[in-house]
């Protein structure tokens, strides 16, 4: 909890002087993001199983304060969405009662994130980092069976180590960015550690 | 402030940009991917059993040759769906009874039991166990709110303009059956009650074709006894 304060302090303080300093950088971007729950290590636990697919189906937006132009530190924002989805015939089995059935598993991610990166490299270069992401996730797991549809939605405290890098394109505006993310939303509201590998690439821009 | 909007983009555009596309692509990946294609895929299979019943002592069983189709639910709201006039019972056509029984048999002697003929049964000679086969039929209907479609002209008495073209509801129907195999213990009974220890349930959205509604019975029940093979195997 107080690092989610501290960053969400930095960000405050950042966007209320952001207008004051005179080589600072914000950088924008989107991503396309790619996901895994069980199909990676790290996340076959009960809670990290429940889509084994791989998936192709996401988005992200980023926003990264750079205090001094090429420098080492940003702080920054993100939000994403990430759906990850499987059908299965895998049999339920109860303490008292087995259910067996097509059944069609969604896992739909929202995290809301604040971060701070350190690049690696020089200016102008590129520039490998790692970083930590602090913040919610609001998750929805559903499984819809024949016409009957269980699902349960919560929102998560959580946080994701990451590494990535930043590839200039030619102009000092735009780099391409790639990076991995691992996400661990803790349990919430009935719903235990939800956790999956995010990779995502995307473009930068300022 | 000024030097945002003097380096390349104004700010402004630059997170709309962001945004934007993020929602564009966003459209594109929706939340419930992927789809039911088949009716096979609609159909169920639950099975519930008792913890603690020993199941693996039971040695034989009756079956009636007669699937038992249940009340219709209209005519018995929040009554027992076994206990009604043979007038308001479902439609239910028993040209599968003998197959769909004939398939429980199949999986009651292949895990251990030994048939006990239900003439046979009487109150001095019960089997451990005895099945007992009913379906049930309800019939669903969703409704789906496609909204004013939008034209101009002259309808009715509204006069030329935007109006509303054909708001309101269309509807899709369909049935589920839903084929229930009880097992009961009359070594159990008590007060003319006798316990069911183990259920299989197979539900499925109903196909026009009565073959397909057979095969998808026949593949449940199949399934029912497979996936509860553990606890009901004789010992």
């Amino acid at each position: 909890m107080r690092l989610l304060k501290g960053a969400l302090a930095s960000v405050a303080l950042l966007v209320a002087f952001s207008g004051e300093a005179q080589a600072q950088d914000w950088w924008w971007g989107i991503t396309y993001n790619m996901s895994a729950t069980a199909s990676l290590p790290g996340t076959s636990d009960s809670d990290g199983d429940f889509v084994d697919d791989f998936s192709f189906r996401g988005v992200g937006i980023e926003a990264r304060y750079v205090p001094s132009r090429g420098g080492n530190l940003s702080y920054g924002f993100s939000g994403s969405w990430n759906v990850l989805n499987e059908k299965t015939d895998e049999i339920v089995h109860l303490p008292d009662a087995d259910l067996s059935g097509t059944q069609l598993r969604y896992f739909n991610s929202i995290p809301l994130l604040v971060n701070a990166h350190y690049y690696f490299g020089e200016r102008g270069g590129i520039r490998p980092y790692a970083g930590v992401n602090v913040g919610t996730y609001w998750i929805e797991r559903r499984a819809d069976v024949s016409i009957v549809s269980i699902k349960d939605d919560n929102w998560h405290l959580g946080w994701a180590p990451e590494v990535g890098i930043i590839v200039p394109l030619g102009r000092p505006e735009v780099a391409l960015i790639a990076n991995a993310r691992y996400n661990w939303a803790f349990s919430s509201g009935g719903s235990g550690d939800q956790k999956y590998w995010g990779f995502n690439i995307g473009f930068m821009y300022r | 402030m000024g030097q945002w909007m003097t380096r390349g983009w104004p700010l402004a555009m630059r997170a709309g940009i962001a945004i934007v596309a993020t929602v564009a692509l966003g459209g594109l990946a929706a939340c419930y991917p992927g789809d039911i294609t088949s009716i096979e895929e609609t159909r169920v299979v639950i099975t519930v059993h008792d913890q603690d019943f020993d199941y693996s002592s039971q040695r034989t069983y009756a079956i009636p040759d007669t699937v038992v189709e249940v009340c219709d639910l209209n005519e018995t709201p929040g009554g027992v769906p076994i206990d009604c006039d043979d007038d308001d019972r479902i439609d239910y056509d028993h040209a599968n009874d003998a197959i769909l029984v004939a398939r429980a048999v199949a999986n009651m002697d292949s895990l251990g039991y030994t048939e006990m003929p239900w003439d046979e049964v009487t109150e001095e000679n019960l089997p451990d166990v005895a099945l007992i086969m009913m379906v049930a039929v309800n019939e669903w209907t969703a409704y789906t709110y496609w909204g004013c479609g939008g034209y101009w002209g002259w309808w009715g008495w509204y006069p030329p303009g935007y109006g509303c073209g054909y708001p309101g509801y269309s509807s899709t129907s369909w049935e589920q059956g839903t084929l229930f195999i009880d097992m009961l213990y009359p070594d159990g009974a008590s007060n003319e009650t006798v316990p069911s220890v183990w259920t299989g349930a197979i539900n499925s959205v109903l196909s026009n074709s009565s073959n397909t509604n057979r095969d998808l019975a026949l593949d449940g029940i199949d399934q029912a006894f497979d996936q509860s093979k553990d606890y009901l195997m004789v010992q």
